[in-house]
């Protein structure tokens, strides 16, 4: 099914030629550690996000199964978190408990509006809902800080997918615009995901050639009209720009944009460094069903993405990839049998539906993660893995609120899975230093989400902040 | 011009609801009846359902639009409400060029250009003219491909400069083969903002008023009867003089004849009423469901049959399976029309729309489906409601209390929801003997001493059941779906007022022929303007 990598003479004699096409790491290639390159530059430093779209208990429960009992070490894995031993990555990950985000207006607060605003304070830090227009990220998502700070040279700076196929609603990585400067007016915009995995797949993989191979002259002929049309295209956008006025040049000049990232994208070489896992996953042209279906196959479309997710690092694609769950208000919501098919992962399951339903979403959700943790952590690269070199983080969309208070309970009068008091996160790998494998209680510290993001920056090197909230959480390295 | 109908929308706000056909300043025009409107886009884009239709009908190809192409927003924040509303995938506004979609159609250009070369018989076809040497590029042969492609996806002819730039972004390839340069032309056109842009340039005629020339005018009319591009046939007859209403009226007839009409005109009900999403776990129910809509939209859509027999129809098409799902007679041993009783009428009491509200499988929230009503049959924008409200859970019910008894204390207790609820409970109490799956039930769910009475209020009008609230309120139920057409036809959000009291009038003088008021629409000399904002800074 797909195509493995194998290191033939040629290749080896192609690299030493300096072709573009990259190379597997060897450990000859590394330095006496097997944590660097021979010349003194470190392995790939990456960045992965999973976006959980639910809470940890429904309207009517104030009872979970997803946040460990015991502190430390050895913890007792919970229902929800089962995935995690069944996937062989409990001792890679540390659960985060016991966080944060008021909502009230404080940095990195949303206002009373849950699920519209509360993933915009939470992927920013910066509080959201206090300035019009509300509905509209107040700064840079967190995958996107990473990519200015660390400039990544892959081909992708980031990927964002999404599970579910329904677009619209909350996304969770966010640019500006209005010329990517800090002077005002500053404008955020969400980033639209992927939701096709077929889609997703070739624009990784449409005339990749496996690291060290001979190329194939099918394949450079496509690129090559894929670059000749490509600028073809862009001549003809800004050739109907000068007939327009203001608002259709400003239409046309984001696409031109999407176009030369486009075309740059197909004029970078394949990246130098690669692992010996990397290799075409051949995923098939057509999605499995989604949810405009009658019955939506959300395991096989999973698959799919956790093999792009897997390759994208393998092949050193990209280094910052967000994998979202669905987005937020989205509708219909996200069907599944497992939670009984019922028709809103939102509405039906967290609002409506039984606390077994929704630890059984929660469980799917923390699989799929689970999923993504095993395959970093099953492919080589240096004396490691690719998950020693990751921070990959798990973000839940609310948490429970255990109270009455306003300012703790979230919007709705005190709907608990309408909060963000008693949060969990979870991040994995041991990238810069994180040390995982434990349960980490934070309760009673009011720690913002944003203190864990600052420590992933920390441990990846990207010198940035999230949003409005400073610190980190040092018990993270130690 | 958008703050008039933000100022109107804002007064509605104490009572809930309020109209988006918004009232707009009224001014002279030269040539035309005349509105003076928000300025709308030169470029209109096409959405994912009509591009399929354009590379399904001009090469045959099935699903590479949908296969490659993120699908069109099904709702957007209104810059009004501020509220997520559902729109239509013509809506302009929302079609923002994404990464994902313009990688998306990178996707499709290769993707389609790669199958269709490979057709060489088809190729050939199109272009009337083989290679003269084999497969080595043919130059003229190749142009003349351009010629036919231009007139095809740019729906218009292209010129001598267009024509030379193609062949000269192909040239590269010439040493390739004949059908490599065929790839080149074909893909670079696909890509080339002409495809997914609707040109609608035009010529000013008044400031800030352009009249569209004979092309952009059968492209409009093209997107709005048929979801596709005009045929080149139609292309080749235009000629520089503008149409006269003769001409024009011959074009539009022979556009509603064909059955690309019928489909178009199908594919607005379907994402006006939504029904094709219902929300039914079991797969076959599903789909039984949906062929029941269908088939009375096509009923409807039939000739000397009044449209508003989608709302009041008394008979309903089932299978066996469906008939003993809603437990009313069976049609035999295969699907066909059945009589049945009040509440039952038209496709609000199918269990497809009556899905579409549910937050539960089968127990309902009278005010969220009194809101989907409200929208989208009686074209009410219902506000938002308070920030701190979850709505998702309805007004709690105690254990043993009935629903109408709690929502009504809810109402009493005259808090901020107090005035939205009395608007919005009053439709979805009206049909709760329905049950999420279109089941009639006398009870609330899981409390028989409960009993569903059907009473509810709608405009300020009593009525019992489903079948009394259509019967009362078919004649704004058309009303709202003329506004629905207008919005779908000139791919906007707002529509004017006077505009949909017009044609309402004209849809009733017809006896409520859909297809009449469709030509009325597309034959309004104002279908030919655009408003701009062509010259401002």
């Amino acid at each position: 099914m797909s195509r493995r990598f194998s290191l033939s003479r040629r290749a080896v004699l192609k690299g030493a030629l300096g072709t573009a096409i990259g190379l597997p790491l060897l450990e000859c290639m590394l330095d006496g550690n097997g944590t660097a390159h021979a010349d003194g530059t470190s392995l790939p430093k990456r960045y992965f996000l999973f976006y959980c779209p639910t809470s940890l208990v429904t309207s009517g429960s104030r009872t979970e199964a997803l946040t460990p009992t015991a502190a430390g070490a050895g913890y007792a894995i919970t229902p929800v978190l089962q995935p995690l031993a069944d996937r062989g990555v409990v001792p890679d990950v540390t659960v985060i408990s016991g966080l944060f985000v008021p909502p009230i207006d404080a940095p990195g607060a949303y206002d009373s509006d849950h699920h519209g605003q509360a993933p915009y304070a939470v992927m920013t830090g910066v509080r959201s809902g206090w300035v019009e227009p509300q509905w509209r990220p107040q700064g840079w998502s967190a995958d996107q800080l990473v990519v200015r700070a660390l400039n990544p040279t892959t081909r992708l700076k980031s990927l964002y997918y999404q599970l579910d196929s329904q677009t619209g609603g909350t996304y969770l990585s966010y640019e500006q615009t209005q010329g990517f400067s800090d002077e005002p007016p500053i404008v955020y915009k969400q980033i639209e995901p992927q939701t096709s995995p077929t889609l997703g797949y070739r624009q990784l993989f449409t005339g990749f050639t496996p690291p060290g191979s001979m190329v194939d002259p099918q394949a450079e002929l496509d690129l090559r009209l894929r670059k000749s049309s490509l600028s073809y295209a862009k001549d003809r956008l800004a050739a109907l720009q000068q007939k327009l006025g203001a608002n259709d040049r400003r239409t046309l000049d984001e696409h031109l944009t999407r176009v030369r990232t486009l075309e740059q994208r197909l004029l970078m070489t394949m990246p130098g460094t690669v692992t010996p896992a990397c290799h075409d996953p051949m995923l098939p042209a057509t999605d499995p069903a989604d949810v405009s279906t009658d019955v939506p196959n959300q395991d096989a479309r999973a698959a799919l993405f956790v093999d792009l997710v897997e390759m994208a690092f393998a092949c050193d694609l990209s280094r910052v990839i967000t994998l979202g769950g669905a987005s937020v208000m989205t509708g219909s919501g996200m069907r599944n049998p497992l939670w009984n098919m019922r028709g809103g992962l939102h509405g039906e399951v967290q609002h409506s539906g039984t606390q077994a339903e929704l630890n059984a979403a929660n469980r799917w959700f923390v699989d799929v993660y689970a999923r993504c943790l095993a395959r970093f952590k099953a492919t080589p690269e240096g004396t490691g893995n690719v998950l020693d070199n990751t921070a990959a983080l798990f973000v839940m969309e609310g948490g429970k609120g255990l109270t009455n208070d306003a300012n703790r309970s979230g919007d709705g009068g005190g709907d608990p899975n309408h909060s963000l008091d008693h949060s969990v996160m979870m991040l994995g790998g041991r990238v810069g230093g994180l040390v995982p494998g434990r349960h980490l209680v934070l309760t009673g510290r009011d720690l913002h989400h944003g203190t864990v993001f600052n420590s992933v920056y920390q441990a990846l090197g990207a010198q940035t902040q999230h949003g409005e909230i400073v610190g980190t959480v040092s018990e993270l390295f130690s | 011009m958008r703050s008039v109908v933000a100022a109107a929308l804002s007064l509605g706000c104490f009572a809930c609801v309020g109209t988006l056909e918004g009232p707009r300043a009224e001014g002279p025009v030269p040539g035309a009846p005349s509105t003076v409107e928000a300025p709308t886009t030169a470029i209109p884009r096409a959405s994912r359902r009509e591009l399929e239709r354009t590379v399904n009908s001009v090469f045959g190809l099935q699903g590479a639009a949908l296969r490659n192409l993120p699908a069109d927003a099904p709702s957007s924040v209104s810059p009004v409400t501020l509220a997520e509303e559902e729109v239509f995938d013509t809506l302009a506004s929302t079609k923002e060029p994404t990464q994902v979609f313009v990688e998306g159609l990178e996707s499709l250009a290769f993707e389609v250009a790669r199958d269709w070369s490979a057709n060489r018989a088809a190729v050939d076809s199109l272009a009337g003219c083989a290679p003269a040497n084999g497969t080595t590029t043919d130059s003229a042969c190749l142009g003349r491909l351009v010629e036919a492609l231009a007139v095809r996806l740019w729906r218009r002819p292209a010129t001598a400069a267009e024509r030379d730039e193609v062949l000269a972004a192909a040239q590269p390839f010439a040493a390739d083969g004949h059908y490599v340069s065929v790839r080149a032309v074909t893909a670079s056109m696909l890509l080339a903002p002409e495809f997914v842009y609707r040109s609608e340039l035009g010529a000013t005629v008044a400031p800030g008023l352009v009249r569209l020339d004979n092309f952009e005018l059968l492209t409009r009319l093209s997107a709005f009867l048929w979801g596709d591009a005009p045929t080149p046939d139609m292309l080749a007859a235009l000629g520089p003089v503008e149409l006269d209403d003769a001409a024009l009226t011959s074009l539009v007839d022979a556009m509603l004849s064909d059955p690309r009409a019928q489909t178009q005109m199908r594919s607005f009900h379907q994402l006006w009423l939504r029904y094709p999403n219902l929300l039914i776990a079991d797969a076959a129910l599903a789909t039984d469901m949906r062929a029941e809509t269908d088939a009375l939209v096509s009923r409807a859509l039939t000739p000397g049959t009044s449209w508003q027999t989608l709302f009041t129809a008394t008979q309903t098409f089932v299978t066996p399976a469906l008939a003993a799902h809603y437990v009313l007679p069976s049609p035999g041993a295969t699907a066909g029309w059945i009589d049945v009783a009040p509440p039952r009428a038209g496709v609000l009491t199918h269990g497809s729309f009556l899905s579409l509200s549910s937050t539960r499988i089968t127990d309902t929230l009278p005010s969220r489906r009194g809101a989907m009503i409200a929208r989208r049959a009686l074209c009410q924008v219902v506000l938002p409601p308070p920030k701190d409200v979850n709505i998702d859970n309805g007004v709690p019910v105690p254990p043993g209390a009935c629903k109408a008894e709690s929502y009504a204390a809810h109402r009493a207790r005259g808090s901020a929801c107090a005035g939205c609820h009395a608007t919005i409970d009053g439709v979805g109490f009206g049909f709760e003997p329905l049950d999420g799956q279109g089941r009639v039930r006398s009870s609330d769910e899981g409390n028989a001493a409960c009993t569903l009475d059907g009473k509810g209020t709608a405009m300020g009008q009593p009525f019992t059941g489903a079948r009394e609230f259509v019967t009362a309120q078919v004649d704004t139920i058309t009303r709202c779906a003329v506004s629905n057409v207008l919005r779908f036809a000139y791919r906007d959000r707002f529509v004017p007022e006077d505009r949909v009291a017009q044609f309402h009038g004209a849809f009733r003088a017809s006896n409520h022929d859909f297809a009449a008021l469709m030509r009325a629409v597309a034959l309004d000399p104002r279908f030919r303007l655009r408003v701009s904002d062509e010259g401002q800074p």
